[in-house]
């Protein structure tokens, strides 16, 4: 068969590409993204081209069958969703022009709320990516109470695939092109995640022609936001937690409180901050940014005096991150906000371990396996164990909304790290105000950490 | 397997060149030989400690890298136990249970949160004399003492865990094996590898191909004066990356076995902005398989088949194929399984791995251009297949090749 003899066309799905078998006419404007494979002889693209590559075949026009797309309509149920506020309105109206792009919205504003509506819209099966298994428990209970659909699941050893199916990023990125082919909508939950290496592949392997992103915090410092607009489209929609909060969010305040570090702490610290400045210093080191401090990690760890300044370095940092008094500090906000729910937060692991150590409270680092995570996420939701500790892995996308005490013990200099964690608190609940406090070491690195995560207008 | 930030290599002109360590060097030796008995030493003891006593060995006269990719190869040879009395999620929930209630019955906090640090231990909440207190109680219903509940409580975390055993391995193979895991790490960011030599004898091309099965690669022969094979890479736009690109990570030590010369060339995507490069690799003393080199092997799956269909009355025998077929222009089909019946020549069987309806039907097309009505091709019947319809040289099967399929496309083809 001649790849130019013919234009009678099949479209197929091939794990997690599309294949158009036969010819296409010989001056036909083809698009860039589709290349003829010679191992298959056929014209193939990536699945994420379907909407593009179905219409370009229209235009042209081509006759060809579509064998492609598997997805089946939505079966006859009953939505319960509440009515939408005026953001969930705008937001969905702006999506729906083109049925592509990225909502941007605060924590607790109701983007899963959203979501339903757009799948009961879309009136056809819908696959929700979400980054994390507490997430996807979250978002089945909320498919079956809103769409009144029995919720599928993948992710964390479950395999059941459903009209409207729940996955995890890890799942679908291993997995994607086994069913890539089976959803006409994709939502992606904490859509930032998406574009991070690798996890591109996923936007690529589904065929979805409708694409729906929500985050609290699109922008990456990486760049890495810009691969959405390919993988999901443009964002059509954005609101702050400034122009949210009191009417859909709750009322928050955020309050710094600064620790001392004491004479022993203090003395281990500054000789550990000058050897490593020094270290930069001789060789005209300024680690100011991120690529000058991957230049100064790349010559450090080059000869036993740089190895010893990374150590310095990460020394100095451990002592900011929990100096003694910071222990006390704590100890008495949780005397003070007793009764309340409070979540601790730190930048590692080692200080979350001390401190629940310490005080003997329930934590969830990466290491927390499924079954002990759900039942202290559980204790926490119904107050049963009201305070909790995370280093990272709450950041974003737990839904607790009784919290209202957020304690920053140590964090980077990350604007989104810190809008996620505040997002933890702003769930409205009658009554409720939040309280954001930010525990630092005075006279250290994590000043000026403060000052640069204060960036947002949420740090009010 | 090496993670991509301990792979080590120069770029220049759009080719990559592995820097590979030289296993006769006494730098190497030495580290190889140090790192093995600090791992050895460790048996018993915490990761932690394991760990620590790790990135304190410095090896001057070794790239930081190198000894960090050795490192993580003898990590991986590593077990690890979970050294604890009771089971410490239910001694985390005695705990913490402990903890809440005692937390719920302190005093309000009428004090200032900002303020100078407590001077010395109290007995208020979230003070240590508190701690021991509440820690004695919830070890007491466990029937521990407060110290044991103490170190039990984390015992499952990765760094507490204990070092059980570490795999054996001689100090004289880790340099090797972190040069063929350099190569491997590359070929996981490999759009498309290809194999050339001079045109082997038939056994060893056999050999070849039975690797290039047994790890389910797609590849395809180009014509030619020499043996020109194309193998599709994990950043070829028709695989999966993950599983695909182990695959041919794996393949490479047994490329390693084969009668040299060969060669290796592929064409890789790196780094985030992934980049084009190019690597080559050619047999040389410092790579080294660690495969154990089983000459003509054949898989078990084909000694399996081959079994079970001979476990059967019927007139045709099955045997495992040696034969290459040779088609015009250097090209040749190498079937997996041959099939004999007295008095007639022989019918061929390959089985494709990754079926594919366009794949399928292109070599149905080159079967019926070469005049080959003795061969047969076996897949696994998904759809798009299907779809092709009937074909007498086609055995399509649902999870596994069954003797009785392919006995009865033997009686269609040979009535």
């Amino acid at each position: 068969m001649n790849r130019h003899d013919s234009v009678a066309l099949r479209l197929g799905y091939d794990r997690g590409s599309l294949l158009l078998s036969g010819g296409l006419p010989d001056r036909c404007d083809r698009p860039a993204w589709l290349v003829w494979d010679e191992r298959v002889r056929a014209w193939r693209c990536l699945a994420l081209h379907y909407r593009a590559l179905v219409h370009w075949l229209t235009r042209q026009p081509l006759d060809f069958r579509d064998d492609a797309r598997a997805y089946p309509d939505l079966p006859a149920s009953e939505p319960r969703l509440p009515e939408a506020y005026p953001h969930q309105r705008e937001a969905l109206e702006a999506w729906g022009r083109a049925k592509r792009g990225v909502v941007e919205l605060p924590t607790g504003s109701g983007k899963t709320q959203l979501a339903l509506r757009a799948i009961a819209e879309v009136g056809r099966a819908a696959l929700v990516l979400v980054p994390t298994l507490d997430l996807l428990a979250q978002w089945c209970g909320a498919i079956e109470q809103g769409l009144g659909l029995p919720a599928g699941a993948i992710g964390g050893g479950v395999n059941d695939l459903q009209p409207v199916t729940v996955c995890t990023y890890a799942s679908a990125y291993r997995r994607g092109e086994q069913f890539g082919d089976r959803f006409c909508l994709a939502v992606f939950d904490e859509c930032h995640h998406l574009a991070g290496e690798g996890y591109t592949r996923i936007g690529e392997v589904l065929l979805a022609p409708y694409r729906l992103g929500l985050s609290a915090t699109v922008e990456r410092p990486d760049g890495g936001h810009q691969a959405l607009e390919q993988l999901i489209g443009p964002l059509v929609y954005r609101r702050s937690i400034t122009e949210l909060s009191g009417d859909y969010l709750a009322d928050y305040r955020v309050e710094t409180i600064e620790a001392e570090l004491n004479p022993a702490e203090r003395e281990a610290y500054d000789a550990a901050r000058e050897q490593y400045r020094a270290f930069a210093r001789e060789r005209g080191l300024t680690p100011t940014s991120a690529r000058a401090w991957q230049r100064f990690v790349f010559v450090a760890s080059g000869s036993p005096e740089g190895r010893a300044a990374l150590e310095a370095y990460r020394r100095q940092r451990q002592i900011a991150h929990a100096p003694e008094s910071k222990f006390a500090v704590l100890a008495r906000m949780l005397r003070r906000h007793r009764g309340e729910r409070v979540l601790i937060f730190t930048n590692d692991n080692r200080t979350a371990y001390e401190v629940s150590r310490r005080f003997l409270l329930p934590i969830i680092t990466h290491q927390t396996r499924t079954a002990e995570r759900r039942a202290i996420l559980e204790n926490f939701r119904n107050g049963i164990w009201p305070y909790l500790v995370t280093s990272r892995v709450l950041n974003e996308g737990v839904d607790v909304p009784a919290a209202n005490i957020a304690v920053i013990l140590s964090g980077t200099a990350s604007v989104r790290e810190h809008v996620q964690r505040l997002g933890r608190i702003l769930r409205k609940a009658p009554g409720k105000e939040a309280v954001l406090y930010e525990v630092l070491s005075r006279t250290t690195g994590e000043t000026y950490v403060s000052q640069r995560r204060r960036q947002h207008d949420a740090y009010r | 397997m090496l993670t991509a930030d301990l792979l080590d290599y120069r770029r220049r002109s759009g080719a990559v060149t592995p820097r590979l360590l030289d296993p006769a060097a006494p730098a190497a030796r030495e580290a190889a030989t140090a790192l093995l008995a600090l791992v050895q030493g460790q048996v018993g003891q915490p990761r932690a400690a394991l760990d620590d006593a790790l990135r304190a060995a410095e090896f001057p006269a070794l790239p930081p890298k190198a000894a960090a990719g050795l490192t993580h190869l003898l990590l991986e040879r590593c077990t690890f136990e979970v050294a604890a009395s009771v089971d410490p999620v239910a001694l985390r929930r005695a705990v913490f249970d402990a903890g809440a209630a005692a937390w719920r019955g302190a005093e309000p906090g009428r004090d200032e949160i900002r303020g100078r640090p407590d001077s010395a231990p109290g007995s208020a909440p979230g003070e240590a004399g508190w701690r021991a207190a509440v820690l004695a109680r919830a070890a007491g219903a466990l029937g521990l003492d407060a110290a044991a509940a103490d170190a039990a409580l984390f015992a499952d975390l990765e760094e507490n865990q204990r070092l059980l055993a570490l795999e054996p391995l001689r100090a004289e193979e880790l340099p090797y094996r972190y040069n063929v895991a350099q190569v491997q790490g590359l070929l996981l960011r490999a759009e498309r590898v290809t194999l050339s030599a001079p045109w082997p004898a038939p056994r060893r091309l056999r050999q070849l191909m039975r690797w290039l099965k047994f790890y389910r690669l797609l590849f395809r022969q180009e014509p030619g004066a020499e043996l020109m094979l194309v193998v599709d890479g994990p950043l070829s736009v028709l695989e999966s990356a993950t599983r695909y690109g182990l695959e041919l990570a794996q393949f490479f030590p047994a490329l390693l076995l084969w009668e040299p010369p060969w060669r290796l060339d592929a064409e890789l995507r790196l780094g985030k902005a992934r980049q084009r490069a190019r690597l080559r690799v050619e047999p040389q003393p410092w790579l080294r398989s660690h495969y154990p080199d089983q000459g003509q092997w054949i898989p078990d799956e084909v000694l399996r088949f081959v079994e079970t269909f001979n476990a059967h009355t019927s007139p045709w025998r099955a045997a495992p194929a040696e034969a290459l077929l040779m088609l015009s222009g250097n090209r040749c089909l190498v079937p997996d399984f041959e099939f004999h019946r007295e008095g007639a020549d022989p019918v061929y069987l390959e089985h494709l791995a990754w079926p594919d309806a366009a794949q399928v039907m292109a070599r149905l097309e080159q079967l019926a251009a070469a005049g080959r009505a003795d061969y047969l091709l076996a897949c696994r019947g998904v759809p798009a297949v299907k779809a092709l319809g009937a074909h007498p040289a086609l055995v399509t099967f649902r999870r596994s090749l069954l003797p009785g399929l392919v006995r009865d496309a033997l009686t269609r083809l040979r009535p």
